[in-house]
């Protein structure tokens, strides 16, 4: 079975669960802000996380056995840093030349940002990586391409931070052996989610459309094969 | 009884009445607050016990002057950690009055320090302000874009303050044989390699302190006439001298050649004043009490007494706003950024 669990990037791979009827894709959604802090117990051959964070939405209740590839989707969901207000006086220092009106920070201010906010969720990861779970990370969509002027932040800046934010995380991921299923390259274009990989609905900040859904889940299943091919490869007696 | 020229001098004058007296905590009239204090916007700088002074300025909401604010999704410890918060601007300690003045110059595009970036296991560190970030920077691209960028700041803070906070620190500087720049710390200790064919000891002496601090004042006063300067001396002892004399007698010396530059500064400039910082810490009333077990670091009551001194005088409505924020703050929140501390533990 193929565990995809996180926020909301996996309900909306869910739109693209009919094109695997033969596979076992277990998805469990939650609210993002779930996942900015949770409680983890360890339960009979699991871990179980629960939160509840957003009094207005069901409360944040899986627990995660160790059997078959898990995919998490939430660590890489970088609008928090790239629509803060602060880019409306400082930008990133690397584009600083073409911003003279704002101020320059260094990456190791924004660092900090990043890894205060994902603390939790590293954690979590770091503990299915040491209980034995096959963990992968899921890369929600780039910046969607209204987001400039959804949130009135210039595009330079929205395209400097979610690239930032999306390569450090990434590091951070690698330091602890989880690998990234990347968002598709056809779904996206200098940076940008193109409009028919973004959610259609006008005021849809972030999520993807049906058709991104369908990429992502085919590559996760295409990883999940591999897995599973390797595990037949290696149970062949030499 | 008959006349004499102490005749009309008052208790402060007199040792046995102001000092053998009187308790350290009721010392009194050592220094005149300021009269605008509570309007007048106070920029800082300088060796590491200056960071106490704008930080109580702060605490206090009186005008300090911040022109390198954090961002607002950092949080105090973070800020901290990047040089937040710690001066005016974000230029680390400056020691010396040599490296004073080259800031300013900096500042105004009349010097460019040439090898002022140092590495250390592949980051990049701003030699000017090694302590800005404890890893360092990712390429000597950033560290100039940053740079450019805080320079604007400091122009425009020397151009708008109305008093100029600045502890002097030390004399023994490392000085960068090529191009005569003034660095904040030794090379190799945070980053970067001693190579003495580049790098030499300087312990600059009084008539130099003097010249570089007559230079600085009175470029200081040719961008801002209205700019007051306040000298004070840092009671710290040295970590540790690169001279051949023992680092107490080093202190000494140090300490000493700054004392009577800030005397003749302030004898020199009805713009100029002292503030005692360094007598109420070193001085004899103290017996020492206020030292840390190493003799060295200013433990919190020294640096509470300190503050009294020059907070506590003031006028009735800043005397208010202080009593209600010490109520509820404590005053010694955070910690002494210190790059020259680093020495000590070279011997440990």
């Amino acid at each position: 079975m193929i565990t995809i669990f996180g926020d909301s990037h996996v309900s909306i791979l869910g739109f693209a669960l009919e094109d695997h009827p033969n596979h076992d894709i277990k998805m469990l959604g939650a609210h993002g802000a779930n996942w900015l802090d949770f409680d983890i117990q360890v339960v009979d051959e699991g871990l179980q996380v629960t939160a509840e964070n957003v009094p207005s939405v069901p409360k944040l209740d899986v627990t995660l056995k160790p059997e078959g590839p898990h995919y998490f989707s939430s660590i890489l969901h970088t609008p928090p840093y790239f629509r803060d207000a602060i880019w409306k006086t400082h930008c990133p220092w690397n584009i600083a030349a073409n911003h003279r009106n704002l101020v320059p920070l260094s990456n190791s201010t924004l660092e900090l940002w990043i890894d205060r906010a994902i603390a939790r969720r590293m954690e979590l990861l770091e503990m299915m990586v040491v209980t034995g779970f096959d963990i992968s990370v899921v890369e929600p969509p780039k910046a969607v391409f209204r987001t400039p002027k959804l949130f009135k932040v210039d595009k330079d800046i929205i395209r400097a931070v979610d690239t930032f934010a999306r390569s450090h995380i990434c590091k951070r991921l690698e330091d602890i052996g989880v690998m990234v299923i990347h968002a598709p390259e056809e779904t996206y274009e200098n940076g940008f989610t193109t409009p028919e990989y973004s959610a259609a609905r006008e005021t849809d900040p972030h999520h993807g459309s049906k058709l991104f859904s369908q990429a992502v889940l085919n590559k996760i299943v295409e990883d999940s094969m591999e897995e599973v091919a390797w595990d037949q490869l290696a149970a062949v007696p030499l | 009884m008959a006349n004499h020229p102490y005749k009309k001098q008052g208790n402060k004058a007199f040792w046995n009445r102001s000092v053998s007296d009187t308790h350290v905590t009721e010392l009194s009239e050592l220094f005149t607050p300021f009269p605008d204090l509570a309007t007048a916007k106070f920029a800082t700088a300088g060796s590491c016990f200056a960071q106490h002074i704008g930080r109580n300025l702060r605490m206090r909401d009186l005008n300090y002057m911040d022109l390198e604010k954090p961002p607002a999704f950092l949080d105090a410890d973070e800020a901290d950690q990047l040089g937040y918060n710690v001066y005016s601007c974000r230029y680390g300690n400056i020691y010396t009055i040599s490296q004073l003045l080259q800031l300013f110059e900096e500042a105004h595009g009349q010097r460019q320090p040439e090898f002022a970036i140092w590495e250390r296991d592949g980051r990049f560190f701003d030699a000017m302000r090694p302590g800005l970030q404890k890893d360092g920077f990712e390429s000597e691209e950033e560290i100039r874009v940053l740079r450019k960028a805080h320079l604007a700041q400091v122009k425009e803070m020397f151009a708008t303050l109305d008093y100029f906070v600045f502890t002097m620190g030390l004399t023994e500087a490392w000085i960068d044989t090529r191009d005569n720049t003034t660095y904040p710390t030794a090379p190799g200790v945070i980053a970067g390699d001693y190579n003495p064919e580049h790098y030499k000891l300087k312990n600059f002496r009084y008539h130099e302190i003097k010249r570089d601090l007559d230079l600085f004042f009175g470029a200081l006063r040719s961008v801002n006439p209205k700019a007051q300067l306040l000298l004070t001396i840092s009671p710290v002892p040295l970590a540790a001298t690169a001279t051949q004399d023992h680092v107490l007698t080093a202190t000494t010396y140090s300490k000493s050649v700054l004392r009577s530059v800030a005397g003749d500064m302030v004898a020199d400039n009805d713009n100029v004043h002292y503030f005692p910082s360094y007598e109420l810490i070193v001085g004899q009333p103290t017996r020492h009490m206020f030292y840390q077990p190493d003799l060295r670091g200013v433990a919190t009551a020294g640096v509470q007494e300190v503050m009294r001194h020059f907070f506590g005088e003031a006028s009735a409505s800043v005397q208010s706003t202080v009593t209600a924020i010490e109520k509820k703050a404590n005053p010694t929140a955070g910690y002494e950024h210190c790059e020259e501390s680093v020495l000590g533990k070279l011997a440990s």
